[in-house]
């Protein structure tokens, strides 16, 4: 049986039916204007992407800069003229002033953090993919305050231009996390930091805006037929995520206002020259900040959700324990807090929080043995997608395992803003949730374009990217172990083999991102052009149209099994000989 | 001063020395108990993790591979969900997570509380060095530059030898440190101990820690005044991002026999040396030199290479003389006059340098300068030979004269017991 009637064999151009989404309105200017006033969720899903892949590059660009001072020990080398020249200098388009060499350092670290942070992995799933898919996903005609949804990203582009215009006369060098009485005492000349935060600010509202709208959506908007426990696992993990985005961004909001009324007007609330406490910054900071790791990660883990099932055509192992692990991180996420702050606070303090923090590692853990699960007696296809889905369960269980002596007080003590927990992060948020919007962007990519990409070019941007994530990031582990710490211009020698080690990885991610922006563009300018289910997936995104129409179905879906129900339904517009029906087929 | 040369070349062994083997996971030997108790407990997490991740990936590789999609062949049926197995996979990780966090956090407790007769000494951080002061209010004269770009063969030259703190302790003692900071957050981190603390502005926050007795692996060390003895060095860095210069902010703890450390207690009580010398040795202390060189190259601030008595450039466009009266503002109310193309960066070093240290400084400058008036006499300041002068004027300069009047030139020997009374938290 299937879910859609109308697909089955039917000409596809039936009445109702407005082309797809990308069919230009004739000239230029018209599309231009056409997609600026849109309210369709897929084009903001893609105005989304497009802003996001900007700017990861410019975040990227920064970290290759950070890995190429960091080459060396110290900051300067003798010029062919036998002058010191520091390494600084090479990046001296970002100085507007004279700023020491360690000044443009630690510059080009904080916007690599900045940028990556709060411009790219947080709003980076849901703004984008999940602008596009969730609609798609419960069968609905858009989201529910289309108007909303694009003012949203004009309020993120607004809020990044801020942050940028920072960026191009230098930048700020407080570190992504603006940590107080610093960051209220460096640069006399503080208006860029005030822009940078007045940045963050404004990208908060937008944040809230996309939560506010998803989760009004999901509540509302749900194809006829389709129950909680028939929505696809990505729903239920942009669910849960836009949840936390509603309760928690607005404290960053109010974070970031304080810190403006500090610099601007002396409050005296953090620094403790006024009797302020400088302790209070970090926990209103942490109280939004460490749930927002999980607004980076739970959207990977429904990117992961839906690859595994439908490239290895299995029901996914547990639907209802990974759907609440989903919601049950989302809780928990918001009680942990003060476990980025077991250095700065009383022992009673770091007990509790240390205890509560082992409390999200269950709910991880289950996730993880059921997508294992999920691959046993499977048949299993190795595309790029799946490649990337494998590579997740790799990066991320580890990870996962090397937040645990982050979690234990004794073994924190001395890891603790070392490299391994740079390490650690990296492995979570690049191996985690860049490796799954590499996983879902690959996925989705013939549903958004209606186009193909190259499979081979595109599988060896995965091992680059794979391999090279590794060299760079996996020594770190041992560096931090060791004593390096963290954010460091200039370090001791006996570390520099370690550096170069991950400065090389880095190129090698470098090459890796260069192939896949070569495959998409081919895919665009030249791909085969994509069915409208590809892959054979189930979830109704597949039954609209590659690139979809404008108003997304023809008929409103209605939904009569569950997401992955691959051991009773052979999914429509798949090849038979490919996949076909089991040998115990269900009579339903 | 030789013994500093000496060591200089071993300042970093406890890190170049480590095999291969002890490179990787939590660097090698812990130097303390609790920090022994500390790498158990990490390579307790580490064998569990290695143990779980590679059964996981096993089953991910060997099912990913056994059931690869094979053409015109359907997926078999199989369970979408297994009770008993979900309870297991979930009560099991939940029990090593309780142990994890018990075992944590008795490890937390031996680490960070002190034994009782440790030795109390105050720390204070800064932007970008640290200030020990021992039980007696000493502090240390002693320097030594780190291991940071030492690849002057291949091209690559120190850009500024940050010349870091030696502090002694003695072996098998307790020590607590007192810590607070003087402007932005530090933490105080020595990798050998497996421990790190924060360091507020306006707050104390404690540092234990009980270093292990010298054993063969102890290196020795040749002094001139105090023989031959053994003695183990640690390398201490900020952990706590602190602006500009955050990661040259080291320093090395020097554990040493009890009767060398009482000896050298001893030697830091009473600095010897001229006002110049002393003055580079408040200088260092003080972290002046991680911001301004002595040999003209740039840094954060303007180089002390013929700072005084010159004319220099100002942001408002004026051009003022370097004199003793401008020094003393300078290192006292930094804001009030900022070099041309210089960030306005400076704290204000009122409450920690004496205005008697300050006449040192002054002094030691001009030894820095060609347009000194009397250049050749404040050389021969620099002259070991000649006793460091008791700068009486400088007693009760307090009020701001004292630098200015030229009773710190050295006029013949005194007393030097005492001399350094001047520091910061005054002892």
């Amino acid at each position: 049986m299937s879910s859609l009637d109308s697909h089955a064999g039917s000409a596809p151009h039936a009445g109702g039916h407005h082309g797809s989404y990308l069919t230009s309105k004739g000239s230029l200017w018209a599309d231009i204007a056409n997609w600026a006033t849109t309210v369709d969720h897929k084009k903001i899903g893609v105005m989304y992407l497009t802003a996001l892949l900007i700017l990861f590059f410019l975040g990227g660009v920064m970290a290759l800069a950070v890995r190429l001072e960091l080459l060396e020990p110290t900051r300067s080398i003798i010029n062919a003229a036998g002058e010191s020249v520091t390494t600084g200098q090479r990046l001296a388009f970002l100085a507007g002033d004279g700023a020491t060499a360690n000044n443009i350092y630690n510059r080009a670290m904080t916007l690599h953090g900045a940028i990556m942070t709060f411009m790219f992995i947080v709003p980076g799933i849901p703004a984008s993919l999940g602008n596009f898919f969730l609609p798609l996903m419960i069968g609905a005609k858009d989201v529910a305050f289309p108007r909303l949804n694009l003012a949203s990203w004009y309020v993120y582009v607004f809020g990044s231009l801020f942050a940028l215009a920072s960026a191009l006369v230098g930048g700020i060098d407080t570190g992504w996390t603006l940590y107080t009485p610093y960051s209220t005492m460096t640069d006399a000349d503080h208006w860029r930091l005030v822009a940078m935060v007045t940045g963050v600010f404004i990208m908060g509202f937008s944040s809230i805006m996309t939560g506010l709208n998803f989760v009004v959506t999901v509540h509302k908007l749900r194809a006829p037929g389709m129950g909680w426990f028939d929505m696809p696992l990505f729903v239920w993990a942009i669910y849960a995520t836009a949840i936390i985005q509603v309760l928690a961004t607005p404290v960053i909001g109010i974070t970031t206002l304080m810190l403006i009324f500090e610099r601007l007007f002396n409050f005296g609330l953090f620094d403790p020259r006024m009797g302020g406490d400088p302790v209070l910054f970090q926990h209103f900071f942490w109280f939004y900040s460490h749930p927002v790791v999980y607004i980076m990660i739970l959207p990977a883990f429904g990117v992961i959700s839906e690859t595994i099932t439908v490239h290895a055509r299995k029901p996914i192992f547990g639907y209802r324990s990974v759907a609440f692990a989903s919601l049950g991180i989302a809780a928990v996420s918001f009680l942990v807090w003060g476990h980025h702050m077991f250095t700065s606070q009383g022992e009673l303090t770091a007990a509790i929080f240390s205890f509560l923090t082992f409390f999200v590692a269950v709910p991880t853990a289950i996730k993880v043995f059921n997508w294992i699960a999920t691959l046993y007696k499977g048949s299993i296809v190795f595309n790029t997608p799946m490649l990337y889905t494998l590579g997740f369960l790799f990066l991320f269980t580890i990870g996962g395992l090397t937040g645990l002596p982050l979690a234990t007080l004794s073994t924190d003590m001395h890891l603790h803003d070392s490299y391994y927990v740079v390490a650690h992060f990296h492995y979570v948020m690049f191996g985690g949730t860049v490796i799954a919007f590499l996983a879902g962007l690959h996925h989705w990519w013939p549903k958004m374009f209606g186009k193909m990409y190259a499979e081979t070019p595109a599988k060896l941007g995965f091992w680059l990217v794979f391999l090279g994530f590794n060299v760079t990031f996996f020594i770190q582990f041992v560096m931090g172990a060791h004593g390096m710490p963290r954010r460091y211009a200039s370090y001791p020698d006996e570390f520099q083999w370690m550096h170069i080690i991950s400065t090389v990885g880095s190129w090698m991610l470098l090459a890796g991102f260069l192939v896949h922006l070569f495959t998409f563009i081919h895919a665009l300018l030249q791909g085969k052009t994509a069915s409208a289910n590809p892959w054979g997936g189930m979830t109704l995104e597949w039954h609209a149209d590659s690139p979809p129409d404008e108003h997304n179905f023809e008929h409103e879906p209605i939904v009569k099994h569950g997401p992955y129900a691959y051991d009773r339904v052979v999914p429509p517009h798949t090849d038979p000989q490919d996949y076909p029906l089991p040998e115990k087929s269900d009579p339903n | 001063m030789n013994a500093i040369n000496a060591a200089m070349a071993h300042v970093s062994t406890t890190l170049a020395s480590a095999s291969l083997q002890d490179l990787f996971w939590f660097g090698g030997r812990s130097y303390t108990e609790a920090g022994r108790q500390a790498d158990w407990m990490f390579m307790f997490i580490w064998w569990l993790s290695v143990v779980f991740f590679v059964v996981l990936m096993f089953l991910m590789l060997w099912w990913a591979f056994r059931w690869r999609r094979r053409k015109g062949q359907a997926a078999p049926a199989s369970p979408s969900h297994n009770t008993p197995l979900e309870i297991t996979w979930t009560v099991i990780p939940t029990i090593f997570f309780f142990v994890m966090f018990f075992e944590g956090f008795r490890g937390y407790i031996n680490l960070n509380y002190s034994k009782v007769g440790a030795i109390e000494a105050n720390l204070l951080a800064y932007q970008w060095s640290w200030l020990l002061e021992y039980p007696g209010g000493q502090i240390t004269t002693e320097a030594a530059n780190e291991s940071y770009g030492a690849h002057v063969d291949d091209g690559f030259q120190a850009f500024a030898s940050v010349p870091a703190p030696v502090w002694y302790f003695p072996e098998n003692t307790p020590v607590l440190l007192r810590m607070t900071s003087r402007d932005v957050i530090h933490s105080f981190w020595i990798p050998d101990f497996r421990v790190k603390q924060d360091i507020f502005p306006n707050r104390y926050t404690s540092y234990t820690f009980v270093p292990d007795p010298l054993d063969d692996t102890a290196l020795i060390m040749q002094d001139e005044e105090l023989g031959t003895y053994p003695y183990r060095d640690h390398i201490l860095m900020c952990a706590e991002y602190c602006g500009d210069n955050h990661s040259e902010m080291a320093g090395i703890i020097r554990i040493v026999p009890e009767e060398i450390y009482e000896a050298k207690l001893e030697i830091f009580g009473s600095p010897r040396g001229t006002l110049a010398e002393r003055g580079q040795i408040v200088s260092q202390q003080n972290g002046c030199f991680s911001c301004h060189s002595v040999d003209g190259s740039s840094g954060t601030g303007p180089t002390w290479k013929d700072l005084y008595n010159n004319e220099h450039q100002y942001t408002d466009g004026s051009t003022i003389l370097a004199d003793d009266n401008h020094i003393r503002e300078s290192i006292y109310v930094p804001a009030a006059k900022i070099r041309a193309g210089y960030p306005n960066q400076m704290v204000s070093y009122q409450g920690a340098i004496s205005p008697e240290q300050l006449g040192w400084i002054v002094a030691y400058m001009k030894t820095l300068s060609d347009a000194t008036p009397d250049a050749e006499l404040a050389q021969a300041q620099v002259d070991p030979d000649a006793e460091g002068a008791e700068a009486e004027g400088a007693e009760d300069g307090g009020e701001g004269d004292a630098p200015a009047d030229g009773s710190m030139e050295p006029t013949g020997s005194a007393g030097t017991e005492g001399s350094m009374e001047g520091t910061p938290s005054g002892g």
